[in-house]
């Protein structure tokens, strides 16, 4: 199966370069971008993708917001938080809005395929590779 | 108090630099691992790009760490956001500012102010405290509030969640007391 992409990113030279390295993997499909919030909740029903790739920090919004509406909307969508700050309240935001997998930004990409692959199969569980501390309540 | 115009110019520079040079060098990263993984690509070649990309991510990852300073709350900050959180609290707060280095104080100060977001959505109190003592080897932090109802699990489980993750971050330990004195976190954190 190839999972069809939608990437949502407000820079314009990171969607470039998320669009020329993932387009070498036959196995992946990108078949849309959005540059803000109001894009993504447009551009998520007209192309029904099968994962997202969701910058946090978008001009209109917040990408938790998106994450959390694209999970009540769909249980099999894989969820990729894509984020620049690896700090542990974020990470822990991502997996609370309903994200399938953390991803740093300035990790290579075979990181972030990783994690597309792993939300497809499993988009109700969460991932990173980033150090988490134990979040569980005393 | 540092100005607020201080720390607006802060987050600003932080803005700039978060919405340019760093988006420059993440999408510099994802063309290079699209060369990285041309099958034509001399062996050689490779191996030394992939040296790039492992410094690549050295220099993205520093930035974002001063980007993270650059915007981080600190100790003394602290004092002035702990009012608007609070208000109609009486706020004690016994706190050295030179505590720490600097990511330790970010961290102390975002542990309190999680803190105090909890006790200003939860607590029937009206006097908030921030108490720390040291010793050679660890900071001792006594974090609470007069409320004298006991916060349940289930009102404090996200708070507390983020509050055990900053602790955990600063590899320290926290335990919570509740009483007719109101609701307390002793908040022990090693020194490094």
């Amino acid at each position: 199966m190839t999972p069809k992409i939608l990437v949502i990113d407000d820079h314009v030279l990171v969607r470039e370069g998320l669009r020329r390295a993932l387009s070498k993997n036959e196995d992946l499909n990108i078949i849309g971008e959005a540059a803000s919030k109001r894009e993504a909740f447009v551009q998520i029903p007209h192309h029904k993708p099968e994962v997202i790739v969701v910058d946090l920090h978008l001009p209109d919004g917040s990408g938790l917001e998106i994450i959390a509406w694209a999970r009540a909307l769909s249980q099999q969508m894989g969820i990729v938080a894509l984020t620049f700050s690896s700090q542990p309240e974020h990470i822990l935001a991502c997996m609370q809005s309903g994200a399938s997998a953390h991803v740093s930004r300035s990790a290579p990409i075979t990181e972030l395929v990783e994690a597309i692959e792993k939300s497809v199969l499993n988009p109700l569980t969460f991932s990173t590779r980033r150090a988490t501390p134990n979040l569980k309540t005393k | 108090m540092p100005k607020r115009e201080d720390q607006n110019e802060r987050l600003e520079l932080a803005r700039r630099l978060h919405d340019g040079p760093a988006q420059k060098l993440i999408a510099l990263g994802y063309r290079l691992d699209t060369v990285i993984g041309e099958s034509t690509l001399n062996p050689i070649h490779r191996s030394e790009l992939r040296e790039i990309r492992l410094d690549l991510i050295d220099v993205t990852e520093d930035l974002r760490d001063e980007l993270y300073l650059i915007s981080a709350l600190n100790l003394t900050s602290l004092r002035g956001e702990l009012p608007e959180i609070l208000p109609g609290f009486t706020i004690e707060l016994d706190l050295p500012i030179d505590v720490a280095k600097p990511e330790i104080e970010n961290s102390l100060a975002i542990l309190i102010l999680e803190i105090a977001r909890n006790a200003a959505k939860h607590s029937t109190g009206k006097r908030f405290w921030v108490y720390f003592e040291s010793s050679v080897n660890s900071f001792q932090l006594r974090v609470g509030d007069d409320g004298n109802r006991a916060i349940s699990m289930k009102e404090r489980s996200l708070g507390l969640k983020l509050i055990n993750a900053q602790v955990q971050t600063l590899g320290g330990e926290i335990e919570l007391r509740s009483g007719s004195f109101g609701n307390e976190y002793r908040i022990e954190i090693p020194r490094r």
